[in-house]
């Protein structure tokens, strides 16, 4: 054919050596994983030194209370967010009431609000002076009980995270249970006795990862726990640290909230394992709801109705009655938008280097596909199992050293001596980086995955491999994904405190450490403006990844 | 003349020690010849297609595209994006963020060239109207054929089809086999398909490769294959098959239905043999003192399809035509006609007929 065009370069390219490219992505995505590991196992190298003592003195000072207040923290948010989560999860999947199909997304709203403002809101209800006291007192004449204390925190927590319970538990009724469900009701068993005997056990490990998750939050939670004065592992290692800096028990305490940290990523991952069995197969349809009327229909929309009430209608009314009362001044105003510019800039950053990261070591998983490059990855990933404070004190061992290296060869030249990392902004996008390199991971690679390897090897097969393959094909197709991870990691790294107040430089200031700052002080009314920024800045991420859910759906 | 493609003695195991995929496969394919490779799942045709395209590297042979040696077993490796071959997926792989055009334009270089290029081979697949859509707005047919005009656009030295029209529907599988057999003529491109379907492959290839574990049983032309088969797997896998025992003597193969003729001359007299019966060799005459019996019959629209049960207790498929109306129990004389004898010593080992 004359017009055929001329093949390529020389008809087919010379025969070359075997490359091992595979072996450089395999060592960069070793590189970045120790990088990022590096905290942890500087916290594990402290147990290198022996510190008897230490922990002699704390076992007979605090230890006991402490793990103790842990334990029963857990326990009690565990169990509630379960319970919670579940029941409200199968109400939505299982039937229909009215405003039921605005309840399925509306539920998970609670998930806005950073705890510790859920929190400082509820601490302000509740005490003397507060609203609800005076008016039950000026009604009845009672006096509520204080909710200072475990059953505060337990109930702040539960109702900001049993979302994540909800979420997983509505899904894995919606999707994996319909035909058994079907089966159940075709066998004469149907509502309550279907839901124990079939729904329950089946969607038994997204429960448990739930649960696992709200667990995690628990533990890594400073803010709320310091409101309510409960004592908890969190709590202390902030306090030994920045209260009476002493560091080595800090250090020895942090890594025992590691190993808490763990076993709840071990008992996460177990269960996010097995529930891989059950996913539904594709094609299959989804669980048909039953109508509810009459009084059950009246009992399932006040029950959803109260919690949404409960966990974010009033919380956001009365974070809205504080700012009004306490009005816009100029010096407010210019406060609160220095703080807003500085919180935005500092969270961009973070999330712009954390995706960048996260684009390195999906890209690498999906380069090659060894087990080794697997591992690493998801190691790497571990940190958003770690509470904050932890990634801290973590953090901060190693930029020590490294800030005093760097001293000393400039002390040695006669150059200027001065930390350099350690107050700097480095700590804390460090820190960040360790905190939600999994977030930015799962993001890209769930855009990865959904480029099936056939367009990788038509996009070769057609001479376009390497650098243009990713300018091509895959850069264009991860565009959505990657603006999806930046926005999710701009959001969590804007609410993030404890390590921002472990870490942050002189001077800086955050939307979070205004609201820590202010709460401490009982100052509700100061705390609400930038209560509310966090709060409408977490709806985003949450109406997005609805959007998202939605559209698979269809 | 060079051939296109040449596979010696290819090997290509997967996991640590596992069996082979691919195991001392060799197949040349002359320019512009159509070859069709189809076996069950698992015989390891994928495996030879992706060693052909470069998304797998050999353990063992050679592999060598118009005369240049692009992989061996040991450091010789052209990368795919270097081999100049077009690859047809069975998902397409179409890109979605890309236009009709921009897809098929994808491996050309940038240039005067591209567009009338572009336009050119969308007429060949008779798609130049749509050209500014995006693939999700085309439908199945439309798709496959846009795939094929993307890899045919950089005039690849050889053309690789992955189960090509196992994602289409029945009646438009014809269409598009047609529309890709016509663009590959027109172009005098040389292609490798590989498929699980005989049909298909019977139908699209100059030859055709049955394979089994990891080899090619057989290679020819498709009446030969399907006509003179070299064993009992190419011969139950490209079509429905019985065997009806019988012993060679001289003057023809003796069985339960009288002597078959001719002979098949390569076996020795008194040997026990199978012989390869196809429902279309099978007639039936309904008679009431016949020792043979209707057991089964299946309407399949272009003809019907009869179990015949013979007195032996043996069973023969039979094919009619669509008219056919004689009821299951109906007793009827059986005849063999064979056009093509084809006999398998009963153990087991495969002669030429």
């Amino acid at each position: 054919m004359s017009s055929r065009p001329r093949p390529r370069g020389s008809a087919i390219g010379s025969a070359t050596s075997r490359r091992r490219h595979a072996g450089g992505v395999t060592l960069a995505a070793g590189v970045i994983a120790a990088i990022v590991a590096l905290p942890l196992l500087a916290l594990l190298a402290a147990w290198r030194t022996p510190a008897v003592e230490i922990w002699t003195h704390l076992w007979r000072t605090q230890l006991p209370g402490v793990v103790g207040g842990t334990v029963a923290l857990l326990l009690g948010v565990g169990l509630g967010s379960i319970v919670l989560g579940t029941a409200l999860a199968w109400l939505v999947a299982a039937y229909r009431f009215p405003g039921s199909a605005i309840f399925e997304w509306a539920l998970v709203l609670p998930l806005a609000l950073p705890a510790y403002v859920m929190g400082f809101v509820l601490l302000g209800v509740f005490e003397f002076s507060g609203p609800l006291q005076s008016f039950v007192r000026r009604t009845a004449g009672w006096r509520l009980p204080d909710i200072r204390g475990w059953f505060g925190v337990t109930l702040t927590m539960t109702l900001v995270f049993y979302p994540y319970v909800y979420v997983l538990a509505r899904t894995a009724f919606q999707e994996q249970a319909a035909g058994l469900l079907d089966a159940a009701r075709s066998l004469g068993r149907s509502g309550p006795r279907a839901f124990l005997a079939i729904a329950i056990p089946l969607a038994r490990p997204a429960i448990v990862a739930g649960g696992a998750l709200a667990m995690m939050e628990a533990l890594a939670d400073l803010g709320t726990v310091s409101l309510f004065g409960h004592r908890t592992l969190t709590e202390t290692v902030y306090r030994t640290w920045a209260g009476m800096f002493d560091r080595i028990a800090a250090t020895q305490l942090a890594s025992l909230l590691l190993l808490g940290a763990f076993a709840l990523l071990t008992l996460e991952r177990a269960t996010r394992g097995q529930r891989g069995f059950l996913n539904r197969p594709r094609g299959e349809r989804r669980l048909a709801p039953l109508t509810l009327r009459g009084a059950r229909a009246v009992a399932a929309t006040s029950a959803c109705l109260g919690v949404l009430a409960v966990a974010f209608v009033l919380p956001v009314v009365q974070l809205l009655i504080w700012a009004w009362r306490r009005g816009l001044d100029a010096t407010h105003a210019e406060t609160f938008t220095r703080l807003l510019a500085g919180t935005a800039w500092l969270a961009g950053a973070a999330a712009v280097v954390i995706t960048c990261v996260g684009v390195a070591l999906a890209y690498a998983r999906r380069l090659d596909r060894s087990r080794l490059t697997h591992f690493t990855t998801e190691f790497a990933a571990m940190g958003y199992a770690v509470p904050g404070a932890v990634i801290a004190v973590g953090v901060l061992g190693p930029l020590t050293y490294l800030d005093r290296t760097v001293a000393a060869m400039l002390g040695a030249i006669g150059g200027p001596v001065d930390i350099l990392l350690t107050g700097s902004v480095v700590g804390i996008l460090f820190a960040y980086l360790v905190r939600f390199l999994a977030v930015a991971l799962q993001g890209v690679d769930a855009a990865l995955v959904r480029i099936p390897r056939s367009m990788d090897e038509a996009a070769r097969s057609l001479g376009v491999a390497g650098r243009r393959l990713l300018g091509r094909v895959h850069l264009p197709l991860l565009r959505g994904g990657i603006a999806a991870t930046l926005l999710l990691l701009w959001v969590e790294t804007m609410k993030e405190l404890p390590a921002t107040l472990l870490l942050r430089p002189i001077g800086l200031k955050t939307l979070a450490i205004e609201i820590w700052e202010r709460t401490s002080e009982s100052m509700w009314e100061e705390a609400a403006l930038p209560a509310l920024a966090l709060v409408l800045v977490g709806l985003v991420p949450l109406l997005i990844v609805t959007r998202l859910t939605r559209g698979s759906a269809t | 003349m060079t051939p296109q493609l040449v596979i010696a003695h290819a090997g290509r195991a997967f996991g640590d020690g596992g069996y082979p995929a691919v195991d001392d496969l060799s197949l040349t394919v002359a320019r512009g010849e159509i070859v069709a490779l189809v076996g069950p799942s698992g015989c390891g045709k994928t495996t030879t297609l992706r060693l052909v395209a470069g998304f797998e590297r050999p353990d063992a042979g050679e592999i060598h595209i118009a005369g240049t040696l692009v992989a061996d077993a040991a450091r010789a490796f052209v990368p795919p994006e270097r081999r100049h071959v077009g690859v047809v997926f069975q998902d397409f792989a179409l890109f979605p963020h890309l236009t009709v055009g921009a897809n098929v334009g994808f491996g050309l270089p940038a240039g005067a060239q591209r567009m009338p290029r572009v336009r050119q081979m969308l007429d060949l697949v008779g798609l130049a109207d749509v050209a500014d859509r995006y693939p999700h707005q085309l439908s199945g047919g439309q798709q496959q054929r846009v795939a094929v005009a993307r890899a045919l656009a950089p005039a690849p030295a050889l053309l690789l089809f992955d189960e090509p029209f196992s994602n289409l529907d029945a009646d438009l599988r014809e269409q598009v086999r047609a529309v890709v057999q016509t663009a590959l003529r027109a172009t005098a491109t040389t292609a490798l398909f590989v498929t699980h379907d005989q049909e298909e492959a019977l139908e699209l290839g100059d030859r055709v490769g049955v394979m089994t574990r990891g080899r090619i049983e057989q290679i020819g032309a498709p009446d030969e294959v399907y006509h003179q088969p070299t064993s009992r797997f190419v011969a139950e896998f490209l079509g429905a098959a019985a065997f009806l025992p019988g012993v060679v003597t001289a003057s023809g193969i003796a069985t339960e239905l009288g002597p078959i003729v001719p002979r098949v001359p390569h076996i020795a007299i008194g040997t026990e043999v199978d012989v390869l019966v196809r429902p279309d060799d099978v007639m039936i005459t309904p008679a009431r003192d016949a020792g043979a019996v209707l057991v089964d019959r299946i309407f399949r629209g272009s003809e019907v399809r009869y179990t015949v049960q013979l007195p032996s207790g043996l069973m023969l498929p039979c094919s009619q035509p669509s008219a056919t109306t004689v009821p299951v129990g109906t007793r009827v004389r059986v005849a063999i006609d064979l056009h093509h004898v084809v006999a398998f010593p009963r153990s087991g080992a495969t002669l030429r007929p």
